[in-house]
């Protein structure tokens, strides 16, 4: 005997294959966007006037690449005097020895691209443009909306040291994360990605 | 019938599809991960991961040292594509001061024909409209010019900050002068600015743009000779992105706050461990923690700085030790930053979904395939 075949069953999980290609797809390097994503104060909210008094990031928002934290971890300096990284995929780590967001001088961010095979806080960086708008949550309470100036790739070897952490007359940003051709010997990436930004408004 | 056949093949087909596109990346991922080295160890020697065998030490030094220096290669050749873009846009902004010098300059030779020709004036009525004319056109740019200067009183650095700073980025004394004069005839420094053009000091007697002072005082600034080159790169990109004009805006309103600026980059650039560019550095980034010891064994002088605490152990994950090591360090990260140590994949969630459409569609079809029989 033969029931009676069901071909929407078949069709929906075709779909859904469907969807994931395209999600795969539409995710991965180079996917296009157009316009860019801002963030807004809270109803009632008192603005603040840059620069700001020092004060550690507890938070990031960049809803460009959909990124939320509620905290960010304190990075130093590695036994060769390279940047730490967070020791995880997910988390995102503030150069605590470096500007604080708000303060003049470029406040430095950085957080994996991938980890141990995991996606990193940071994988979709390449994906923001000039406009796309930065939220750093503050300790003291307030708030910096940063805005994305440019986006650039470097080589790690040829690293802008300068560019990215020299003085700033205003207070700025930088993300950064890995990016470029994967070096399967080294197990790492050759080129770094570096968002640079400028505060624009802050507020508490 | 045929129909539903065709149903499941193209079904079958679409989620092996995705299922291949989905599982490539993880066979290659494991591929690349190797077993533990404790065999290799007993012989005296390390396993090496990716050629799947065991090799010697200075074998395993001499491997990444080569990879330094393939890396370091393609960066210098990356470097100067960077720094042949930063040198085009200097380059640009300097013809762009050069080309309002010269208008500026036309135009106040031909202001004083107006004023000491009046008989020209009178007997020659369309000479005299096109001169009065320019002589207004120079009058208003000349106000437009000292009205953007105006910033310049409202610097954030004070005069005698300023003359401290610009002490401190070139060894020259020049006290008591406006900062702009004492820009002035300074000697030449020993910095290695590659193929940016040092712009000369401008006629007018103040620079314009940032870019050029920038470049100018970079060009006066001496360091210890073995960072002239490292620290030289670094000022010619950081000149290369500043803007092309002083607006408090960007941070950089007048030229105190960009002395006082090049000052504190200069101090941590002289105090920065630069990288070595011809290829013998090797990071803790670059290599794995077996290649980072065998590295630091192979020369206990640690020329790599793999062991800043000097504990024996190379490129160590113990943060509390780096306070250690750096608590008095006074320049910047060195190098690059080592965010990232897996090939690219998918995201996380579509591997998910892909592998649950994937059973999906196969556990439907042996199941119709059952029925069938």
């Amino acid at each position: 005997m033969t029931r009676t075949r069901s071909p929407l069953l078949i069709w929906v999980l075709a779909i859904v294959a469907a969807a994931v290609t395209l999600t795969v797809l539409m995710t991965g390097p180079g996917s296009a966007r157009t316009g860019t994503t801002t963030v807004s104060a809270p109803a009632g909210a008192a603005v603040e006037s840059l620069p700001l008094a020092a004060s550690a990031p507890t938070g990031i928002e960049i809803p460009a690449i959909g990124l939320t934290r509620d905290s960010v971890m304190k990075l130093g300096y590695n036994e060769d005097l390279s940047l730490q990284v967070p020791p995880d995929a997910a988390t995102v780590g503030w150069f605590s020895r470096g500007a604080a967001p708000g303060t003049n001088g470029p406040a430095v961010f950085a957080s994996h691209v991938n980890y141990h095979g995991a996606e990193g806080g940071f994988a979709h960086l390449d994906d923001l443009t000039a406009g796309d708008q930065i939220l750093v949550h503050r300790a003291d309470g307030s708030s910096v909306a940063f805005v994305v100036d440019r986006v650039e790739q470097a080589s790690k070897q040829a690293f802008p040291t300068a560019q990215v952490y020299g003085p700033t007359g205003d207070a700025q940003i930088r993300l950064i994360t890995c990016g470029g051709q994967f070096d399967a010997d080294r197990r790492s990436y050759e080129d770094n990605v570096i968002v640079f930004g400028h505060a624009e408004r802050a507020w508490r | 019938m045929r129909t539903g056949r065709g149903t499941r093949s193209a079904a079958v087909l679409m989620a092996g599809l995705v299922g291949a596109a989905v599982i490539a990346p993880g066979v290659a991922s494991a591929q690349e991960s190797g077993p533990s080295s404790a065999s290799c160890a007993a012989q005296g020697e390390i396993f090496d991961a990716d050629s799947g065998s065991c090799v010697s030490p200075q074998e395993m030094v001499a491997q990444a040292q080569a990879r330094a220096q393939a890396a370091a290669e393609r960066a210098r050749a990356r470097a100067k594509a960077a720094a042949e873009q930063a040198q085009a846009r200097v380059q640009a902004a300097q013809e762009k001061a050069r080309a309002a010098q010269e208008k500026a300059r036309e135009a106040a030779a031909a202001a004083p024909v107006t004023t000491t020709t009046p008989d020209t004036a009178t007997t020659t009525g369309a000479s005299s409209t096109e001169a009065t004319t320019d002589s207004s056109t120079t009058t208003t740019t000349t106000t437009t010019d000292s009205e953007q200067d105006a910033p310049a009183t409202r610097s954030t650095v004070s005069a005698e900050d300023a003359a401290a700073a610009l002490q401190n980025l070139t060894g020259t004394v020049r006290s008591g002068l406006p900062i702009d004069e004492a820009l002035k005839d300074l000697p030449r420094g020993n910095l290695e600015l590659g193929d940016v053009t040092i712009p000369d000091f401008p006629e007018s007697g103040s620079f314009s743009s940032p870019r050029d002072a920038c470049v100018y005082l970079a060009s006066k600034v001496s360091v210890d000779d073995a960072d002239a080159d490292a620290v030289g790169t670094q000022f010619a990109s950081f000149c290369g992105a500043l803007p092309d004009s002083f607006d408090p805006a960007t941070g950089y309103g007048t030229l105190p706050d960009l002395v006082a600026a090049l000052d504190r980059l200069c101090h941590g650039l002289k105090h920065t461990k630069h990288h070595d560019w011809h290829g013998r550095d090797i990071d803790c980034g670059d290599v794995t923690a077996d290649e980072a010891q065998a590295t630091y064994e192979a020369d206990r002088s640690d020329p790599n700085n793999l062991d800043g605490d000097d504990d024996g152990r190379a490129c160590e994950w113990n943060p509390d030790d780096y306070e250690t090591v750096a608590a008095h360090y006074e320049g910047y990260p060195q190098g690059g930053v080592a965010t990232g140590d897996s090939q690219p994949g998918v995201p996380a969630g579509a591997v998910a979904l892909a592998g649950l459409a994937l059973a999906g569609v196969a556990g439907t079809t042996r199941r119709r395939e059952r029925e069938d029989a």
